[in-house]
């Protein structure tokens, strides 16, 4: 069976032939993934979903900008739905002060097959658990890294740390998240 | 902006990891009505998926005069970028289609590896020192016939049935082991193959000494916990 990676750039190279249905498989396979990272980053079902929309926007767009050569299609797509997330987040505070209500999902969650949500929701919450077995300085700098797109240098002076403290942080932070990944590859 | 890479730019890979983990661990089923509006959306925006950015269509405007100049060269290239996409186009069709072939074969395969071990249990018991055979025999206008062999010692079991017709769409055969006058026991399911055979495992018996009789009848698909449909082959176990 192909890797994962594999698989999803060759859906990147049929998608930048104009194929809607490679865009279908994509989706399938990255939804969840990119709504769960935007839903974190915006904390807003709303903004997430448009946020979502649009990185899926930029790749039917712009599929043929993945060069195999620079890295996994995964990542690729994953940076792209966090920068996204992020404009999007900042021209909404920009445009607005006002703390929106946060609204509830209208429709609920789009229906998977049983196997498959079993097996993500597994995986996903051994990764929470590893997440949450990071020390709290380490967790707190990963995550305003991660999902509020800040600096070092701005999450030091948030924190009120020193700049080589908090580049340490997220480091450790990432070596364990990779080992953890690393374990979850070699179990399956 | 390299200040902004979360662990700098010599760990690219380190990033993509970290957050691949990030997205996994909160990974969420988004609405449904987003899938539509996403395809919609795409679908609206035009097949030509790969458009410059618009500092690019600045760059092109500009350019367009050299253009002028170079186009015999231009339309080569051009020529030839368009052949280079046609044929990644067609190696990425290629490779899917090859992907869902290799799938297609691992399902083969699997069915092949399951029939093989039904045959392997069936030769296992034919081969047993203690097997009791019972005859069927067609009951009702049926005209089916067959055994079910069944070792003694393990209570490991098997049904070898000709001219059997397949069952009905919704229905399979159900094997049964009776003991005396007690209610038959659900023995197995099976089906014919194309050649109007069957040649199944049972499932193992408990007991295998107090059997005194098998019979087969036509059940829903999934079988029933006891018989539904009518009863078309029945035989007396014999040593």
């Amino acid at each position: 069976v192909a890797p994962a990676d594999d698989i999803e750039a060759v859906l990147l190279r049929r998608i930048a032939t104009g194929d809607e249905h490679a865009l279908q498989l994509l989706y399938d396979r990255l939804a969840a993934m990119a709504y769960g990272l935007a839903l974190r980053i915006a904390r807003d079902a709303d903004a997430a979903q448009d946020a979502v929309q649009e990185a899926f926007l930029r790749v039917w767009r712009r599929a043929d900008r993945y060069e195999p050569a620079r890295g996994g299609a995964r990542p690729w797509f994953l940076r792209l739905v966090r920068n996204v997330s992020i404009d999007l987040l900042r021209h909404r505070q920009s445009r607005e002060r006002v703390e929106q209500a946060g609204g509830g999902d209208p429709v609920g969650p789009a229906p998977e097959a049983p196997d498959e949500a079993a097996a993500r929701a597994e995986r996903a919450a051994r990764l929470r658990a590893a997440l949450e077995g990071l020390p709290q300085e380490q967790r707190r700098a990963l995550e305003i890294a991660y999902f509020e797109g800040l600096s070092h240098s701005e999450i030091a002076a948030r924190e009120g740390a020193p700049l080589g403290t908090v580049k340490t942080r997220i480091r450790d932070g990432v070596l364990r998240l990779r080992a953890r990944l690393v374990d979850e590859a070699s179990n399956g | 902006m390299a200040d902004r890479t979360p662990i700098g730019v010599d760990d690219i890979e380190l990033d993509d990891l970290a957050l691949e983990a990030l997205a996994t661990a909160y990974a969420t089923a988004p609405p449904a009505a987003l899938r539509e509006r996403v395809l919609a959306a795409a679908h609206v925006a035009g097949a030509q998926p790969a458009r410059p950015p618009t500092r690019w269509r600045l760059v092109g405007a500009v350019a367009a005069g050299v253009a002028l100049v170079a186009g015999g060269l231009l339309a080569r290239a051009t020529r030839l970028a368009e052949l280079r996409g046609e044929e990644l186009a067609g190696l990425a069709r290629t490779n899917a289609e090859l992907l869902a072939r290799l799938d297609a074969q691992e399902r083969t395969l699997a069915g092949l590896r399951e029939a093989v071990a039904a045959q392997a249990t069936v030769l296992r018991v034919l081969g047993g020192p203690h097997v009791q055979t019972a005859a069927l025999a067609p009951q009702g206008g049926f005209r089916a016939r067959g055994r079910v062999l069944l070792d003694a010692t393990t209570g490991d079991a098997a049904v070898v049935i000709s001219d059997l017709d397949p069952a009905a769409a919704g229905k399979t055969y159900e094997l049964w082991a009776i003991r005396g006058d007690r209610p038959p026991e659900p023995a197995g399911l099976f089906g014919a193959s194309p050649d109007r055979v069957a040649t199944a495992p049972a499932r193992r018996i408990e007991r295998p000494a107090e059997v005194t009789a098998f019979a087969v009848s036509i059940e829903p698909a999934g079988g029933s916990a006891k018989p539904t449909g009518p009863i078309v082959l029945m035989g007396p176990l014999t040593g």
